[in-house]
């Protein structure tokens, strides 16, 4: 894959990212405070390989700093990876700087946590909704007005709300001209980065109706970032489990909350319904070298001496894979070996 | 038991100009010794206004009236602000949501315990010993394995949940039989926030310490709470024992609740979806829920429903359940 003409991607795959590694400069960045590796780099993406198939719901789950929310951005471009691969639409993203992109941008759409700071406050809900359509030229100048009050419909919302302005709405109000806007470009694959952990709890459910109905009428993509279980169950057709950086699993809904492989997921399934750890564990930075070792041995109950010395690797085509040299076979595994977990 | 804590109609306003708005609408409830009572809602539903009522932490533009609002007995009301300060951080104490934001950026970890330390210190003379000692005993109590390194560590050389730790170490020290924990973990992972939640139920069963439990989440009340009650626009709908409020809530709101998570669980292809949006102003008459409720009467606009005995220790605010 080192040619650089036209690169194909696979029939199946809307989007394939090969072992994409993101360094952020500690040194440069941070100054040198041990707490950010000492002039290290930080290692945010650890060769990451995925692929998205067109129209699924993948959803990307784990805790905070273990990369999910810097995988998102990465792949919309806001980041410039270290190395690896991003490839859609016969380019390699990686290799291309963003504004080169050209209509690329308009298949690729984000949609943030925080609503109210995704809307410049100084534009009606309107004329953010036209900004798109104008600068991609989405509909003809004069069809735009139909277009922007066509797209609230669509997301449950009445011509009132588009000449309100954005602190006007309610967060899940504004959440909804977000996916809105997201959609109307007629984008390949939606980011959606813990789009609705900040709403109140009876609004949430009417957001994830209404991103599950966007993605059965219009066939996108979702790459949906989440650290809540529960949703992610409800709404994603995969997921892929990090842990600092890396995939540690990845595989069907069913699969990886039905039988999960890896070490850490089956902690992350527990941590709501069983007692784990009691015990503080985070230091904030991995110690030790993620080349040589896996990167949660320090944490997991099921360590064998081989977990210290190199490093498991992901079968990224796999239909369910995790990185472990001792995976979970069982689908109810014992409780003391739960209890050893979270330690 | 006497309650620890009693609270009847408290109704807290702030004031904007000329423009009024109410807040908490009239809340009553008790804690007895010891008991960990949850307060659930939305935003702006009145529960983070609830908590900061009863420890006078509320800016000078909101004015705060209740019919009685006991301590031990005591009636705080009329207590002045010396007086009530004395309490402030000794008795009743508070863990914020926002960890990095109840520290100090300036200061280490071990300056801030030692403040808690010697205000206790100050009201009881009790223990003698040097306060290092006892700092690095409650860091270890709270689960932080390296407890000298985080003493010497500023605020933002910790993460969210060890700051928390921290938090609850400082408050522990203060020794209080009554805190207000305002959405804790809400701003944790869901190990870290386990961890957590365990925390605060080990050192308030040692406190032996009542705590007031603010959350947005109804799986952390179900698993913190003895009992909840749940506020909507400024009043509490219903109260009940958590498992009982949880599982078979009578409150149309509660309900709707309860019916989204069951989808959820069930994975439904679409969740079960409260109709309207949270916040809205409740209306001067009848029932302030009634914008959004599927189950609403004729008579709903016109009645402000009282709250009802529908189980054992467990009311409900719904004209439904008179009929």
């Amino acid at each position: 894959m080192s040619g650089d003409q036209r690169i194909s991607t696979s029939a199946d795959a809307a989007m394939q990212v090969r072992d994409l590694t993101l360094d952020f400069g500690a040194a440069r960045r941070f100054g040198t405070s041990r707490h950010f590796g000492g002039g290290r780099a930080l290692r945010a993406l650890d060769a990451v390989s995925i692929d998205i198939a067109p129209g699924e719901i993948l959803g990307v789950v784990g805790e905070s700093g273990s990369g999910k929310t810097t995988l998102g951005k990465t792949l919309l471009g806001a980041y410039r990876p270290t190395s690896g691969q991003i490839l859609y639409g016969g380019q390699d993203l990686a290799a291309l700087p963003p504004r080169r992109w050209g209509r690329l941008r308009r298949d690729l759409q984000m949609v943030f946590q925080d609503p109210l700071s995704s809307f410049n406050p100084r534009f009606t809900i309107n004329s953010s909704l036209a900004l798109p359509l104008r600068l991609h030229g989405v509909c003809a100048k004069d069809r735009i007005a139909d277009q922007v009050a066509s797209l609230l419909r669509r997301v449950g919302l009445g011509a009132e709300h588009g000449a309100r302005y954005p602190h006007e709405l309610s967060g899940g109000q504004l959440q909804r001209v977000a996916i809105a806007r997201a959609i109307s470009v007629d984008p390949r694959i939606i980011v959606a980065d813990e789009a609705v952990s900040k709403l109140d709890v009876s609004v949430r459910a009417q957001v994830l109706n209404l991103l599950k109905r966007m993605n059965r009428e219009t066939g996108v993509g979702l790459l949906f970032i989440t650290h809540d279980l529960g949703v992610a169950r409800f709404l994603c057709d995969r997921i892929a489990v990090m842990y600092f950086g890396r995939i540690v699993e990845i595989g069907t809904t069913d699969a990886v909350f039905g039988t999960p492989r890896h070490p850490y997921t089956l902690s992350l399934l527990r941590a709501r319904s069983a007692a784990v750890a009691t015990e503080a564990d985070e230091t904030g930075v991995q110690v030790v070298d993620p080349a040589q070792a896996c990167n949660y041995a320090a944490r997991c109950g099921r360590r064998i001496a081989s977990c210290t010395t190199s490093r498991p690797d992901l079968a990224p085509d796999a239909a369910h894979a995790a990185a472990c040299f001792v995976p979970l076979t069982e689908r109810a595994p014992p409780l003391q070996e739960l209890d050893a977990l979270g330690q | 038991m006497t309650p620890l804590v009693e609270v009847h109609n408290l109704r807290t306003t702030f004031s904007i100009g000329a423009r009024a708005v109410e807040a908490v609408r009239g809340v009553s409830f008790s804690i007895a010794p010891g008991e960990v009572f949850g307060l659930i809602g939305e935003s702006g539903s009145g529960k983070t206004v609830t908590g900061l009522s009863l420890l006078r932490l509320l800016p000078d533009h909101a004015a705060v009236t209740a019919d009685a609002l006991r301590f031990r007995g005591e009636e705080l009301i009329a207590l002045s602000g010396e007086a009530f300060r004395a309490l402030q951080g000794i008795e009743l104490a508070m863990i914020f949501q926002d960890p990095v934001g109840s520290f100090n950026p300036a200061k280490t970890v071990a300056w801030h315990l030692r403040q808690a330390i010697a205000r206790r210190r100050r009201h009881s003379p009790d223990a003698a010993g040097n306060w290092q000692d006892e700092a690095t005993e409650l860091l270890r109590d709270v689960g932080i394995r390296a407890p000298d390194r985080a003493l010497s560590s500023y605020p933002h050389q910790l993460s969210g949940g060890m700051l928390q730790r921290v938090l609850i170490a400082m408050v522990v020290a203060l020794r209080p039989s009554f805190i207000v924990a305002d959405e804790p973990t809400t701003n944790l992972d869901n190990l870290v926030e386990r961890q957590i939640l365990d925390l605060i139920r080990a050192q308030q069963r040692k406190l032996g310490a009542s705590v007031l439990f603010v959350t947005h989440d109804l799986a952390v009340a179900g698993e913190i709470c003895d009992r909840i009650a749940v506020m909507y626009a400024g009043e509490i709908v219903e109260i009940g024992p958590a498992r009982e409020v949880l599982e078979h809530p009578r409150h149309p709101y509660a309900e709707g609740l309860r019916q989204t998570s069951a989808s959820l669980e069930r994975r439904d292809e679409y969740l079960y979806e409260l109709p309207g949006e949270p916040g809205g102003r409740a209306p001067a008459q009848g029932c302030g829920f009634l914008a959004r409720c599927p189950k609403a009467i004729a008579a709903c606009r016109t009645t402000h429903p009282a709250l009802i005995d529908v189980g054992a220790d467990h009311v409900s605010r719904c004209l439904l359940h008179e009929r």
